[in-house]
């Protein structure tokens, strides 16, 4: 056979959840749907609002993940989204950014990071209020993302993108000036200390659709729409595997290791 | 490259080493981007002088070059570059794991002032977690550990797999967006539509 031993169900699954992704998002069209409200995104417009009336900055922070890394570039990715609608909200409403590069995260995060700020704050027609230097600063280290948090004091801190330990220490060190806090990541062990120390949560998978219902893309939703159908037929094979493991049989068990 | 993890088909292992090669490449050259966008925010900040976070700056200009030249000249293999990573950079990296523990404790006392349902349920089993790992508390009350394991074992695993599975399907989806160019707000490029 040409697929390769133990991964004949996979390749076939994948194919068919990129065909009905793209029967969604080509032939019936992405129009019909609409996607659930995200709590966390809608609050960062409220955050930004804070942040101008109060005269703070917002801090933005996508993480240690970069985008060189195939396992963590994938939430870099949806934390560089958001780092682009919030740049996008400060240069509308009026408010101070800072986007703290890590270097965990890769230095490679930097210029796509400072591109696309640039570009959010053309689009608004503010890029003379554009400075790399003091917007994007180079923090190598967690404790100088803490020293941001209290020199700063920010209004608000958004942190979306892959963490690992800095997590619990970033959130509570933003947590203890008072920061509205919206935490996103798909590491599964840090998403508890997202839960516990930020006011608002982005759990795991959350992360990924950002880009649709900011841009409310009729395509990007459309894709979704595909995706929860797989989650259904991922809940529905648990359930049968389930019955028939209780049972003693084996068939899907094996049928599923092909 | 899901052609080379899926398939059998030799012609398309050496493709995919030759992919992997020039993503080796183009990783490189972005690395040294960010590491040249580095050096001149740097020697900016330098010229600027304004406040304290100039001499910081020098300071981050010369470890940074400092790991450059070793690293270079003897190879990141060689016992300098070993010696400076295991005396300067592990040390410092080290000492912030124990910090964590104190704004764990933070942490959990600002959750544990929590007023609503989902807030209070964290609460109670993440005090009977922490109790029942403390020796004294498992030794005097043993069905802590029973209840504990239960948590851990059926409730968290059925959790986290869940939600591992919604993460599976995410990332699928969105390498289909990216693939497709479906997915470009992280460039800062808005889709028409």
């Amino acid at each position: 056979m040409i697929i390769a031993s133990g991964k004949v169900v996979d390749f076939i699954a994948l194919i068919l959840i990129w065909a009905v992704a793209a029967v969604f998002v080509w032939i019936v069209g992405g129009k019909r749907f609409t996607i659930r409200r995200m709590v966390a995104i809608d609050v960062i417009e409220e955050a930004v609002g804070r942040a101008v009336e109060t005269e703070k900055a917002v801090v933005m922070n996508i993480g240690g993940g970069g985008l060189l890394r195939g396992e963590y570039a994938p939430a870099t990715m949806a934390g560089l989204t958001v780092l682009g609608y919030v740049a996008g909200l400060t240069a509308r409403l009026g408010a101070d950014l800072i986007a703290p590069m890590y270097s965990d995260g890769g230095v490679e995060t930097i210029p796509v990071a400072t591109e696309l700020i640039r570009d959010a704050y053309m689009a608004e027609g503010e890029v003379e209020r554009f400075d790399a230097e003091e917007m994007i600063p180079f923090l190598p280290v967690q404790a100088s993302v803490m020293a941001l948090a209290d020199r700063v004091r920010p209004a608000a801190n958004i942190m979306v993108g892959y963490y690992w330990h800095e997590s619990c220490i970033w959130a509570e060190a933003f947590g203890r000036i008072g920061a509205i806090q919206v935490g996103g990541t798909t590491n599964l062990y840090q998403i508890p200390f997202f839960a516990g120390a930020c006011d608002y949560v982005l759990i795991g998978e959350e992360v990924y659709p950002i880009s649709a219902y900011i841009s409310k893309d009729p395509k990007l939703i459309a894709t979704i729409v595909g995706q929860d159908a797989f989650k259904w037929i991922a809940a529905i094979l648990i359930i049968l595997g389930t019955i028939l493991v209780s049972f003693g049989n084996q068939w899907l068990t094996q049928f599923l290791s092909m | 490259m899901i052609g080379q993890w899926f398939l059998k088909i030799p012609s398309l292992n050496e493709l995919a080493t030759s992919v992997q090669q020039w993503g080796i490449i183009i990783a490189a050259f972005a690395m040294g981007l960010g590491s040249v966008n580095i050096i001149i925010r740097n020697v900016h900040r330098i010229q600027k002088r304004e406040g304290t976070d100039w001499l910081y700056a020098i300071w981050l200009l010369a470890i940074f070059f400092l790991f450059a030249i070793v690293g270079i000249g003897f190879g990141s293999a060689s016992s300098q570059y070993r010696y400076i990573f295991n005396t300067i950079l592990q040390p410092l990296s080290a000492t912030m794991y124990p910090a964590t523990l104190f704004f764990l404790v933070s942490a959990i006392y600002r959750t544990f002032k929590t007023r609503t349902v989902e807030g209070g349920l964290f609460v109670i089993v993440g005090a009977i977690i922490l109790v029942a790992n403390a020796p004294v508390m498992a030794a005097t009350f043993p069905f802590l550990v029973s209840v504990k394991s239960w948590i851990m074992d059926v409730e968290l695993t059925a959790a986290y797999r869940a939600i591992l599975l919604g993460i599976g399907l995410g990332a699928i989806m969105l390498g289909f967006r990216v693939i497709f160019g479906l997915e470009t707000t992280h460039l800062g490029r808005e889709e028409e539509t």
